[in-house]
């Protein structure tokens, strides 16, 4: 931790001159959190993954804003057919300018943080660091903390008041460098009432060395999110990781919803490396509905965390969650998911679901479900369970001439079916299917590139 | 030569020995009954001949198209023409009978050098084959037996019988639980099957079925053995008399 404070104290003038007034605000009580905070885990967190340790490498940060050699033109396009998105890359921490021709609805800001806090420094202090700088459960205020001090710039999207786009907005994140490399990736996502936007970040790495026959580096995604759903707006953000074993993500969502809001969220896990993934969503208002999602598939010595926390704050909210796993040869997974129903939050129904299938002995389940309940007449369930393909289907599969290899592919598949089915944009659902069904083949995460998803 | 020959075997399960010596031979075109009282061991004996890893071969052989069958996994099995309607056929929450069955149907497919069917011919084949079990569209389009009735199964076994057109097909008490109707059906669809080059093996507790099926061979077996072999006579009576005198003779 030390090295990042000593790297922040002698830079500080650089990291301000490349940034925006609001976002150099925040950085001097951030250092103070860092300070105070560090990032071990709490602990009793027997989770596999580790924020101190994922930071203890002793990465490169860009502070001078070093263009990285890239042009939209020689990156691979992400394609998701059938599905048109607006599409904005993020190498490392830097978002490339998109040409000016494709022009948004007037009043929708989408780009560059760094500008926006520039163009509109009332609207980024109103929201910037607002949520990420509060201590919430299952979040970790020094990795927010620590995001903060270093970043200089990121994806905004503000969608006004009554603006509705079906369009979604895709963020294409990518991470390159030769060197072991650090990117504080920011996103500010703001929805006035009665918007609706549909967000796809998909996070992917180069592997790329200087020399052949080089180590591979390490490259770390520290990604925060903070969104605010308007009363009566429409959100849906799906997270794709398609990471390389060298690669670490430590990611924080906050989403804060206002009354009569609609939030999709979904994680989405298809490769990754080590990967810890933080949500805290709070529901700020009355009738709001809540879809928190996610899937895992990990094999080798893959591990990847999520934290999840939904607070019922006001009466007549509805949560749903549904987490699956499936853990092959050494990985390591955990699902730590809280839901607090306040005092006062009566007509609550919450619920959550987590089911992981672990295929070998070496693989190794946290299931942690946790439900507080401080109110009256609410609707509320969870449950976890930890298993393994069934083995009766699997021979009975066998017996119809259906391979093994085959079968199981058809079982794991089977089980992913109800995660994929809550993304609410149809032409992602498929898209998903086509990318699940690779990773269990085993083709994905092969190549060097998102052209797997070609 | 025959079809199946199966010498001295014995099979357990957990470590306990449930077949302690089954002999059996079977030729092509004939049909064969296998009785006994519960928990002789005919179930095993169709999960042996089918490959299921739960069970172990402790000694003995079985030979099929003069091949040893024990050593082929449970799908080539299938590929060489073995089907088993199962007693209690397992539901598949999450995997449709249409994805299903046409990944059998080209896995055969391939094995015998045919080209994978196309999605219209493959369609054409499953509506075909269900009229003749008649089983309704609305299941075809669900997970495999998932929420199917007990006699809803049933059908659906002899439905991927018939798409699967084996040469040795053991039905493992596939009559109990069927209306008259059903039954009927069910009847049917194995008779249909019939020719000089299949062979079945029934295995049943009730007299109904056999009338349509006829077996020309009946056996029974008890603690793990087979302890009498006959004709259809043999059946008539068990039906009259129950098991006890063959557990009297064989004790
Ligand atoms: N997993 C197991 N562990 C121990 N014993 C078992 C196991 N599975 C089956 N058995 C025993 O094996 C014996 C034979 O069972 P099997 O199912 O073959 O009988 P069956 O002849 O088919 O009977 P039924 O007419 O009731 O279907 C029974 O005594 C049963 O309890
Ligand atoms: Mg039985």
């Amino acid at each position: 931790m030390q090295q990042y404070l000593d790297l922040y104290n002698g830079y500080r003038d650089l990291i301000d001159r490349n940034s925006a007034p609001v976002l150099n605000a925040q950085r001097a009580q951030a250092a103070e959190t860092l300070k105070q905070t560090g990032l071990d885990k709490p602990m009793k967190d027997f989770t596999p993954t580790d924020p101190s340790s994922m930071l203890s490498t002793d990465y490169a940060i860009n502070l001078a804003r070093h263009e990285v050699p890239v042009t939209r033109s020689n990156l691979f396009t992400c394609s998701v057919p059938d599905l048109s998105t607006q599409v904005w890359y993020l190498v490392n921490e830097q978002l490339l300018p998109r040409p000016d021709d494709d022009r948004l609805p007037e009043g929708v800001y989408a780009g560059s943080l760094r500008d926006f806090a520039l163009q509109h420094p009332d609207l980024a202090e109103r929201y910037y660091n607002k949520l990420a700088s509060q201590d919430v459960p299952q979040c970790h205020p020094g990795v927010s903390a620590l995001n903060t001090m270093f970043c200089q710039d990121g994806f905004v999207l503000y969608v006004p008041d009554g603006m509705q786009i079906e369009k979604p907005f895709q963020l294409i994140s990518l991470l390159r460098s030769v060197e072991d490399f650090m990117a504080a990736q920011r996103i500010l996502i703001i929805l006035g009432d009665g918007a609706k936007a549909n967000v796809l970040v998909c996070d992917h790495d180069n592997e790329l060395r200087l020399h052949e026959g080089d180590a591979l580096p390490t490259l770390l995604s520290l990604q925060v999110a903070e969104i605010y759903v308007g009363k009566n707006a429409q959100f849906d953000y799906y997270c794709l990781e398609e990471h390389h074993d060298n690669a670490q993500r430590l990611s924080q969502i906050y989403v804060s919803q206002c009354e009569g809001s609609n939030a999709a969220i979904g994680q989405f896990s298809l490769t990754a490396g080590t990967t810890r993934n933080h949500v805290h969503i709070s529901l700020d208002g009355e009738h709001i509905d809540t879809q928190l999602f996610g899937m895992v598939i990990a094999d080798r010595k893959q591990k990847v965390d999520n934290l999840t926390f939904i607070d019922h704050r006001h009466p007549n909210c509805t949560s749903n969650e549904l987490f699956k796993y499936v853990l092959d040869e050494e990985a390591q997974g955990s699902f730590l998911g809280r839901i607090l129903v306040r005092e006062g939050a009566i007509g609550t129904d919450a619920h959550q679901t987590d089911r992981n299938l672990c295929l070998t002995p070496q693989a190794h389940m946290l299931a942690r479900p946790e439900l507080e309940i401080y109110a009256d007449d609410v609707k509320c369930s969870h449950g976890a369970t930890v298993g393994q393909l069934d083995t009766a289907a699997l021979f009975y599969m066998r017996t119809r001439g259906i391979q093994e290899e085959e079968a199981r592919m058809l079982l794991m598949f089977a089980f992913m079916s109800d995660v994929i089915e809550k993304i609410r944009i149809l032409p992602l659902q498929d898209r998903l299917r086509h990318l699940v069904e690779k990773r269990f083949r085993g083709e994905l995460g092969t190549a060097a590139s998102c052209q797997n998803c070609g | 030569m025959s079809l199946l020959e199966i010498h001295n075997l014995h099979a357990s399960i957990g470590g306990k020995e449930i077949l302690r010596g089954i002999d059996l031979t079977i030729n092509p075109g004939e049909i064969h009954a296998v009785m006994g009282p519960n928990g002789a061991g005919k179930s095993t004996l169709s999960a042996i001949l089918t490959g299921n890893p739960a069970y172990t071969v402790t000694e003995g052989s079985i030979l099929y198209k003069g091949k040893d069958l024990l050593a082929m996994p449970p799908e080539q099995r299938s590929w060489e023409g073995i089907f088993l309607s199962f007693q209690y056929p397992v539901e598949i929450p999450g995997v449709s009978m249409v994805n299903f069955m046409r990944t059998a149907v080209n896995e055969h497919r391939k094995y015998n050098n045919q080209p994978a069917l196309s999605a219209t011919e493959f369609l054409r084949l499953m509506r075909e084959k269900r009229s003749v079990v008649q089983l309704d569209n609305k299941l075809a389009n669900r997970s495999v037996n998932e929420g199917f009735s007990g006699g809803e199964k049933k059908r659906n076994e002899i439905f991927q019988m018939a798409m699967l057109e084996p040469t040795l097909s053991i039905l493992d008490e596939t009559d109990s639980g069927l209306d008259v109707d059903a039954l009927r059906i069910v009847s049917d669809g194995v008779n249909r099957l019939k020719s000089a080059e299949r062979a079945s093996i029934v295995i049943t507790h009730y007299q109904k079925l056999l009338e349509y099926i006829e077996p020309q061979f009946v056996h029974i077996v008890y603690k793990g053995r087979i302890v009498e072999n006959g004709g259809p006579e043999l059946a008539n009576r068990i039906f009259a008399e129950g098991f006890d005198w063959v557990k009297e003779k064989a004790e």
